[in-house]
């Protein structure tokens, strides 16, 4: 086999996030428009690797992942053994608008799946003039739960082997093998409480429905896409987000389940690709 | 009881494990006679779950990562009930019920028409999983839910072991 170096590349940057020092692990390819992408809750950046080596997008676009303090290979704040970690959506948009700023990265468009498809909402309503569109992936305004997190974070039960085990069955049956045990990979080898701290933000601080009709969607475009096979963020939840912001478009995946950008880069690019030509214009 | 590295195996039932032990291609016939407390709900189910455990114990893979799994569970797919014994991996034993008075560590009721649904080759939407299912609210788990999310990749794998690898054909009653 021919060695491959690829297009992305990988640095660190260290930045200051309400008081507190954090050094952040970001991959980037291309060039043009940023296009900022955020991972689910207990994952990492390296879930957007095929869209940071499709020339198609690159072309046009300087894709940027980065990995969340507490995931993949950024760092937790010095202390963090003294507490527990708990995502809020003041400190998830904080950490986002830092990112942005450290990288210089003008009039961004944000993706974001899952829990960074709840953000994106937020990001929309509270930053819409220094945005170019956002884009929702697995994205609602709120959703019901289907499992107790504190199974995540027990002394006698590994919490990477469940944390992947509950998120297994929301990959959809056609997705290759190779790119679901990939996507679960990431959750397999999250650190200790990782996951569930995501999921506070998640379950405990994002309940958006009161006002995301406040979204001004031509100041900041939003595109809502959902996979069909997702039944933790399913399509009706997208479908009744997207009914509630004027102008929000919506599209639900077929053959996708809660990981598109991971699950099935092909697919997923069938969908992606159509509303980043539109964004660009 | 949910084995831990190093601890005694699972005591489970003697009495019934001489009476009622069932090992597919062992030649011993089941027999239900031998046992008074069997209900009558045995179904073509009970073949679809005996096909199950040769599955599951012919998969070196799924063997190994319940390795510390010994247990009994019940599983309830509609009105029809099977204890399914788990020892150290193996599925070892599928007893149609009910049978009264019997214990089990959790139990996963399915609806017939989902179970259905859920061994197609490829579900639809909603019934490619247990969580799923339960979430759309034609599934249920009760009881000790600790080895089952200890485990809960080996146990979602058994159950997806059920599917049909074609369409032709239908599981269960």
């Amino acid at each position: 086999m021919v060695a491959r170096l690829e297009e992305a590349t990988g640095r660190y940057v260290n930045l200051m996030v309400q008081g507190r020092l954090y050094r952040i692990y970001f991959e980037e390819a291309g060039r043009g428009i940023p296009l900022l992408c955020l991972h689910t809750a207990g994952a990492e950046g390296s879930q957007y690797r095929h869209l940071l080596n499709d020339p198609d997008i690159t072309r046009n676009y300087r894709v940027i992942a980065f990995d969340m303090p507490w995931h993949g290979k950024s760092l937790p704040p010095v202390g963090y053994h003294l507490e527990e970690y708990r995502l809020t959506t003041d400190l998830y948009v904080a950490t986002i608008m830092a990112v942005c700023q450290e990288l210089e990265l003008e009039q961004p468009v944000i993706m974001g799946c899952s829990m960074g498809g709840r953000i994106v909402l937020q990001l929309a309503l509270a930053h819409a003039p220094e945005l170019r569109a956002v884009i929702g992936l697995e994205s609602a305004d709120h959703q019901e739960p289907w499992y107790d997190t504190d199974w995540l974070h027990l002394p006698d039960i590994h919490g990477g082997e469940v944390s992947a085990a509950l998120v297994s069955g929301l990959v959809a049956p056609q997705s290759p093998d190779e790119y679901r045990w990939e996507t679960l990979w990431g959750y397999q080898q999250g650190g200790p409480g990782v996951f569930k701290g995501d999921l506070h933000f998640y379950r405990a601080d994002s309940d958006y429905r009161d006002r995301i009709g406040n979204i001004d969607t031509t100041q900041c475009p939003v595109y809502l896409l959902t996979g069909e096979y997702d039944y933790s963020c399913t399509p009706e939840d997208t479908l009744r987000t997207a009914a509630r912001i004027k102008g929000a478009e919506a599209t639900i995946m077929e053959g996708l389940g809660h990981f598109p950008m991971s699950e099935d880069p092909q697919q997923f690019r069938r969908y992606i690709i159509p509303i980043l030509d539109k964004i660009r214009g | 009881m949910h084995r831990r590295p190093g601890s005694r195996p699972c005591p489970c039932r003697p009495i019934w494990r001489k009476t009622l032990n069932w090992s597919k291609g062992s030649g011993r016939a089941f027999d239900r006679a031998a046992w008074p407390y069997y209900g009558d709900s045995m179904g073509h189910l009970t073949a679809t779950l005996e096909e199950l455990a040769d599955r599951v114990n012919e998969n070196p893979g799924l063997v190994r990562r319940g390795r510390f799994v010994s247990l009994e569970w019940l599983l309830q797919i509609g009105a029809e009930d099977h204890y399914l014994t788990i020892e150290n991996g193996r599925l070892a034993a599928v007893t149609p019920g009910p049978v009264l008075m019997r214990s089990s560590r959790f139990t996963i009721h399915i609806e017939e028409d989902a179970w259905q649904r859920f061994c197609r080759p490829v579900p639809r939407p909603g019934y490619y999983d247990l969580f799923g299912m339960c979430k759309l609210g034609v599934a249920r788990i009760d009881g000790d839910f600790h080895p089952l999310i200890a485990n809960l990749r080996y146990f979602r794998e058994m159950l997806a072991m059920a599917r049909l690898e074609t369409d032709e054909a239908t599981h269960g009653s």
